[in-house]
């Protein structure tokens, strides 16, 4: 297997590395630590603010560095938004209790004075070091044809942090210059488990890492949660469903089924227990909602059509048209569908009509882009959960 | 928790004239010209059994192992009808849902998503994600079975595993022959 290139040359390369540290006493008599389990991405966000925790409330720590899915014996697991959809959905963790830690920006990392273009940046037989598992590999297709040939996975973070070139998540940066990936941040969302052997410490933990103190720790990496985009934009709300379909498998599954939910403004409200929502569409594995904006969507500058969407930031894919029967036009892909509304439970994600090479349409078609295996479902809201549609810019 | 469904013996077509739904063991259609004309495989035929599956990465995308082209064996079966027919093909001797699409069948054509819960052993040998949406026109084959010979898919097509190469792109496609 071939191996990022360091300074020191070519180091080892890892698999999945699992690290479990140990903060507070730990000896027979003291009280059994705390677990947090975190993937590599968050593990330097979450050390220093877990030592401060103990410090503060004499409970011991110890922090398990893996995928955060399953949770395993952890009693607060923290991940991003995609790591945590189908523990939060499928109540392995308490929807109830996650909070948003903050965003955790990608970053490239070069030397100092490199070439602008990353192509020319990684020069000679170098390689572009990338953070693996789930959330590298989001990020690789996400930038697709801008990387250069020579990448190389791995998730050692030592490892990660030597490389003199790298695609890493700001915490996982050695020392060179960092540089704008063009990727959106990732999401530190937090949560207890929701068989924690120490609720009560959990509880207490969560209430740490979003006080004044927990946040001053966190905000060594975090950009600060709660700076999403305010939900009350210009224009107006899906008016009528024209169409939509989801499969037989998922009808019988899901239990939010009604297309007529995605209507009007956001208003999906989580209701404190598992599965239990109002006022979204789970569209299940592959399935769509079809609707009429009432008026023709103009592209205009900036995006023209907002989706909501219920829990983490599961993707949605959106097609354009003209009429109801199409043709339609595909907008965007499997765009992760979680940037965070203020004031509301649903996140939502951005269209631009531009990027479907279109001026204008009324209809358009939202798809699930989760594409979760509907007979391994284990939630009753599979699929991508629409709450609302809106308008951005609104012509006549 | 979905049910497994078996694969029956069921031809199933959607037409647009009349929204006719045709249950029956021969082929599909609903009466009148079937569009396809005198050459070429005509539309429609029956959609079960077993199948198999062949997804072909995006030019665009990085060339892994010297193929292109991943296959596996499949069973097919109808899978409701309310909102629209529907088509349920799943990965044959595996865990249900291990691999799996679920396909809306209207207008003799497949268009729904085929999902992957983990990496799956390819008959060529590399591992394969999917996450995807395709689309394909039905035709009978000279057995009078439907098959999709030249499908469209969009999506994430991750090849080698969890440190493979992923790529997303709206120009992979994918056939459904019978086997």
């Amino acid at each position: 297997m071939s191996r990022c290139l360091t300074a020191r040359g070519l180091a080892a390369s890892a698999g999945a590395v699992v690290l479990l540290v140990t903060f507070g006493s730990t000896g027979s008599s003291a009280r059994e630590p705390l677990k947090v389990r975190a993937s590599e991405a968050f593990a330097p966000v979450l050390r220093p603010a877990l030592e401060a925790f103990t410090r503060e409330s004499g409970i011991p720590t110890a922090l398990d560095v893996r995928e955060p899915d399953p949770p395993g014996d952890a009693d607060v697991v923290v991940g991003d938004d995609s790591e945590l959809t189908r523990v939060l959905e499928g109540g392995a963790a308490d929807l109830g209790t996650s909070v948003d830690l903050g965003y955790l920006p990608w970053v490239l990392v070069v030397p100092a004075g490199s070439p602008a273009d990353l192509h020319a940046a990684v020069a000679g037989e170098e390689r572009l070091c990338v953070l693996g598992g789930r959330l590298g590999r989001d990020a690789r297709a996400a930038l697709g044809g801008k990387l250069p040939a020579r990448v190389q996975t791995s998730r050692d973070a030592a490892e990660l942090r030597r490389a003199r070139y790298a695609l890493v998540p700001r915490s996982l940066a050695g020392p060179g210059e960092q540089r704008d990936a063009g990727l959106p941040p990732l999401v530190a969302v937090a949560a207890a488990v929701s068989e924690a052997r120490d609720p009560a410490g959990a509880r207490q933990l969560l209430a740490f890492l979003t006080g004044p103190h927990g946040r001053a720790v966190l905000g060594r990496y975090l950009s600060p949660a709660g700076a999403g985009t305010e939900a009350t934009a210009t224009g107006g709300y899906a008016v009528a469903v024209v169409d939509w379909w989801e499969p037989q498998c998922s009808l019988e599954g899901n239990w939010y089924t009604d297309p007529r939910q995605v209507l009007g403004p956001p208003d999906a409200v989580y209701l404190g227990f598992k599965d239990g929502y109002t006022g979204m569409m789970s569209l299940g594995q592959g399935g769509y909602v079809t609707v009429d904006m009432g008026t023709q969507v103009v592209d205009g500058t900036g995006p023209d059509l907002r989706v909501f969407q219920t829990t983490s930031n599961e993707p949605v894919t959106v097609y354009a048209a003209a009429s109801p029967q199409g043709p339609f036009t595909l907008v965007r892909l499997r765009v992760p569908c979680g940037h965070r509304s203020e004031g509301l439970f649903s996140g939502h994600c951005d269209f631009d009509l531009h990027d479907a090479g279109l001026t204008q349409a009324r209809y358009f078609k939202i798809e699930d882009g989760e594409i979760y295996p509907c007979l391994l479902a284990g939630t009753h809201t599979e699929g991508a959960d629409i709450d609302a549609v809106q308008a951005l810019v609104a012509g006549s | 928790m979905a049910k497994r469904r078996r694969p029956a013996l069921l031809s199933l077509a959607w037409s647009a004239r009349g929204a006719c739904v045709v249950l029956a063991l021969a082929n599909a259609g609903c009466g009148g010209s079937d569009g396809s004309g005198d050459s070429g495989p005509k539309p429609g035929g029956t959609l079960a059994g077993n199948y198999e599956l062949q997804l072909k990465r995006s030019p665009s995308c990085n060339p892994v192992g010297g193929t292109t082209t991943y296959s596996f064996p499949m069973v097919m079966a109808a899978a409701g009808t309310t909102p629209y027919p529907g088509i349920q093909v799943t990965l044959d001797n595996a865990t249900p849902g291990l691999l799996e699409g679920e396909l809306k069948y209207t207008n003799f054509v497949l268009e729904g998503g085929f999902g992957s819960a983990d990496n799956v052993a390819s008959g060529e040998g590399p591992l394969v994600f999917v996450r995807a949406i395709g689309t394909g026109s039905v035709t009978q084959d000279t057995n009078g079975r439907g098959e999709v010979l030249s499908g469209s898919l969009r999506g994430l097509l991750q090849i080698g595993g969890d440190e493979g190469d992923p790529c997303s792109a709206t120009d992979h496609s994918f056939t459904l022959r019978p086997r």
